[in-house]
């Protein structure tokens, strides 16, 4: 009888267990609740709003309460707007599928992150889920609107409506050489007259002489069409890696195969030819992280990137292990329309108050006390300001998203330590010393070759990624390659650019 | 006992064999290890060995600087796992009881429902819908628990090894006066017991391994797993390295966890585990056996 209570006591234990899960159920989901009640509470009293903002970065931040309460405190006292501010950082590899889960089931938030890299811009305006904020942005944020150039809003236009805010950054793609300076100097390398990559043929060779086991410029299986295409001389239409693209300053709009065009053929050739002579790896294509630790290690002492932009000498220089760098310019800066939407915030067609999450993203793109709050949260708790004004970061502190071009408007933050005081004047100048490509404003609809699409971005990965890196010979690879990508479907979709671009040409 | 010649020659084939199996998991272990006390500017030159490349604590000390993040996705992985794994238990196999009985009428329309929702399910974008909506589960620990609660593979396998029970035991239950929850407890789950074993740790193993939940369902910094708080890491730098390169982006890649510091998080993530299981392992063979002999 005793064994029967042993197993009848264990039974009911777990009976209570099951209970009390039912029960902790409930309680638990009151503390993610009691903010959305007690808002709601205030809600009915007439008062405060709750805006739910959907970012992207390295993920949560720990100590994210302080800010959004801070941010709360100082709308109230300045602007005697009551609103509780959520923000929810995802990391950016799961930010497009959470975002996507979060816009297909309708769930309610206010304003979201969104770009054309990554949670798309021109996909979820096709699926309804942003709200046109033309009407939105002249009643409720006069001064967002003229922060910034009508050719600026009118490139984010998507079928004639503007449906999110970009953030002010650099803007122009300007694509650069970066070299570690000892050797630029130790081979009397004159980067001043550096006008193309292969006019840095003979330095490289001179490089590899001397250390044989060094490998002088960098490549990745990152490719190295995107950090190079506009020197190559063309605008991409959908991206680099397919077929389609405008010659840089066509007027007539012609879309042509870039893989096509004596332009690529001779880079294709030029890598291949670097990689026979010691001066790219071999391998490159199989090399990720775009090859930084190798640059680090010193394996590397070149390398080229897409997009020149004051400031990026500290990156560069902290990539190539805090070596000093100099720069080369390989093209002027450019400006199409894939520049002015990899980063904009778009409101949510669920959201039960578009006007306040309007009005607060006018703020954040406007008043500079409330964005340096939101990037780097509270000075004394999350960050120092050094003698000279910059700002010192410290990521145990809880609060470093290091997401400021990712919030709004970038000139009006405060600056990192390491950063030239006139930073943000440098940018600013060459954003407005852009050439403007021809097309600024257009942007291709896919949906009708979708499959086209997918296809030849298929035929990419297997031949485009060992061309650009120079792994297999042009000679006999290259017409492989290109009539792949025929028998995939390039041809339709470049007739169906065609018809887009004269379409909105005449449109226009 | 004396062996034959042959049976020593098989005897010694398997044994070289194992140890070959043994190596080829211990060994990515030991890299990773070596790798994670390495120093970073020579593991990035001279590439990975079985033992450091040079000496430095550098990575675990990044690390530490904030522990918080880790410690509490431990917890939670913990708590989710041994409660998630104690709670889907009792409920499998009641389940699987339940329709395992031949006496018991509507059984086959439960099994045939628990059978159809293996097949065809809801698809991800209702499930969320369903649990974050109508259950309100967004955000909390249970979004990581309760959609593992009953898994219809799971209940399957449990009720295959309990048709396996005679009715006669359950009927002789009956007359010595037990009612269904007594015979229950007190017959079934104790004969059961390689069964439960088995079930228990496949389910512990989806708990722990779990991340999707995770990233689908949570918002806040400190109610990750650890699984989502390793794969966030490494994915991110995935894909930044692989996406930016269109838009004029530039993020700062040299701020981003370093070689050795991702190493060394993964053996504090994996670590504690490799330690405790091996003391695990032993009652979880224990108990398959015991039962053996005496079911």
């Amino acid at each position: 009888m005793k064994k029967v209570n042993k197993w009848l006591a264990l039974g009911l234990a777990g009976l209570m267990a099951a209970g009390g899960l039912a029960g902790c159920g409930t309680d638990k989901g009151t503390p993610a609740g009691t903010s959305n009640t007690s808002a709601s509470s205030a809600k009915d009293a007439g008062e405060t709003v709750p805006l739910k903002w959907y970012l992207a970065g390295s993920g949560p931040q720990a100590d994210v309460e302080t800010v959004q309460k801070a941010v709360n405190e100082y709308l109230l006292n300045t602007y005697d707007m009551n609103i509780d501010l959520q923000i929810i950082a995802t990391d950016y590899a799961n930010y497009p599928q959470k975002m996507q889960m979060v816009i297909s089931s309708g769930e309610e938030y206010d304003i979201c992150w969104t770009s054309n890299w990554n949670n798309n811009y021109y996909d979820n305006v096709n699926k309804n889920a942003f709200v046109p904020m033309d009407d939105l942005l002249k009643e409720n944020a006069p001064e967002l609107l003229d922060s910034m150039d009508t050719s600026i809003w009118d490139a984010v236009k998507v079928k004639g409506k503007i449906y999110g805010v970009p953030s002010q950054q650099i803007f122009p793609k300007q694509n650069y050489v970066v070299i570690v300076k000892e050797y630029a100097d130790k081979y009397g390398l004159d980067v001043s007259k550096v006008q193309n990559l292969s006019d840095l043929e003979e330095f490289f060779k001179a490089v590899k002489k001397d250390n044989p086991d060094m490998y002088p410029f960098a490549a990745s299986s990152n490719g190295l069409m995107g950090k190079h295409n506009v020197a190559l001389g063309f605008e991409s239409i959908v991206s680099v890696n397919i077929p389609g693209a405008i010659k840089i300053g066509d007027g007539d709009l012609k879309a042509i195969n870039q893989f096509e065009t004596d332009e690529v053929k001779e880079f294709y050739e030029m890598m291949y030819r670097w990689t026979q002579e010691g001066l790219v790896r071999k391998d490159a294509v199989t090399v990720s992280d775009n090859a930084v630790p190798d640059m680090k290690a010193g394996k590397h002492i070149a390398a080229i990137n897409a997009t020149y932009k004051p400031g990026v000498e500290t990156i560069e220089s902290a990539n190539f292990g805090d070596k000093e760098v100099v720069f080369a310019t390989l093209s002027e800066p450019y400006l199409a329309t894939e520049n002015l939407v990899s980063s904009l915030n778009a409101i949510s067609q669920t959201s039960k108050n578009p006007e306040v999450a309007m009005k607060f993203l006018n703020l954040v793109n406007t008043d500079k006390t409330l964005y340096n709050m939101l990037c780097f949260g509270i000075e004394g708790t999350h960050y120092t300001l050094n003698q000279d004004g910059t700002v010192k970061t410290d990521d145990a502190k809880g609060y470093n998203p290091n997401v400021d071009w990712m919030m709004g408007n970038q000139f009006n933050g405060l600056l990192r330590e390491g950063q030239e005081s006139d930073l943000w004047e440098k940018t600013k100048e060459l954003n407005v010393s852009a050439v403007e490509s021809e097309a600024l404003g257009f942007a291709f609809d896919s949906t009708t070759v979708t499959n086209e699409i997918a296809s030849v971005s298929a035929v990419y990965d297997q031949y485009g990624k060992a061309l650009e890196t120079g792994g297999v010979d042009p000679a006999t690879v290259l017409p492989e390659f290109q009539q792949k990508l025929k028998t995939a479907g390039a041809e339709k979709i470049i007739e169906e650019m065609q018809r887009q671009l004269d379409e909105w040409k005449a449109s226009k | 006992m004396v062996q034959s010649k042959k049976e020593k020659r098989a005897d010694r084939i398997l044994t070289f064999l194992f140890i070959l199996l043994a190596l080829f998991c211990v060994v990515p272990i030991l890299y990773i290890l070596a790798a994670s006390f390495s120093d970073e500017i020579r593991l990035t030159k001279e590439g990975y060995s079985l033992l450091p490349r040079g000496f430095s604590l550098e990575a675990y000390k990044y690390i530490f600087e904030s522990p918080k993040a880790i410690i509490s996705a431990y917890g939670v992985t913990i708590f989710v796992t041994l409660f998630g794994t104690a709670v889907s238990l009792l409920v499998t196999t009641m389940l699987a009881y339940v329709i395992a009985r031949k006496d018991f009428k509507v059984g086959r329309v439960f099994a045939f429902m628990i059978f159809f929702s293996m097949l065809f399910n809801g698809g991800l974008v209702p499930t969320y819908i369903m649990l974050t909506k109508y259950y309100n589960l967004k955000d909390t620990i249970w979004s990581l628990m309760l959609p593992y609660i009953i898994m219809p593979w799971h209940v399957f396998l449990m009720k295959g090894f309990l048709a396996d029970i005679p009715t006669s035991l359950i009927e002789a239950a009956k007359i010595d006066g037990a009612g269904e929850v007594k015979t229950f407890f007190k017959i079934i789950v104790p004969i059961s017991k390689p069964a439960l074993a088995t079930v228990g740790l496949f389910i512990a193993f989806t708990y722990w391994n779990d991340w999707y939940q995770s990233m689908l369902y949570i918002d806040s910094p400190n109610i990750n797993s650890l699984q989502f708080y390793l794969y966030r890491i490494m994915n991110n730098i995935q894909y930044l390295s692989t996406s930016m390169q269109a838009g004029n982006i530039s993020i700062d890649l040299a701020s981003l966890p370093s070689e050795t510091a991702r190493m060394a998080l993964c053996i504090l993530a994996a670590g504690p585990m490799l330690v405790i299981f091996p003391f695990f392992q032993k009652y979880f063979v224990k108990g398959l056996t015991v039962g053996a002999v005496k079911g």
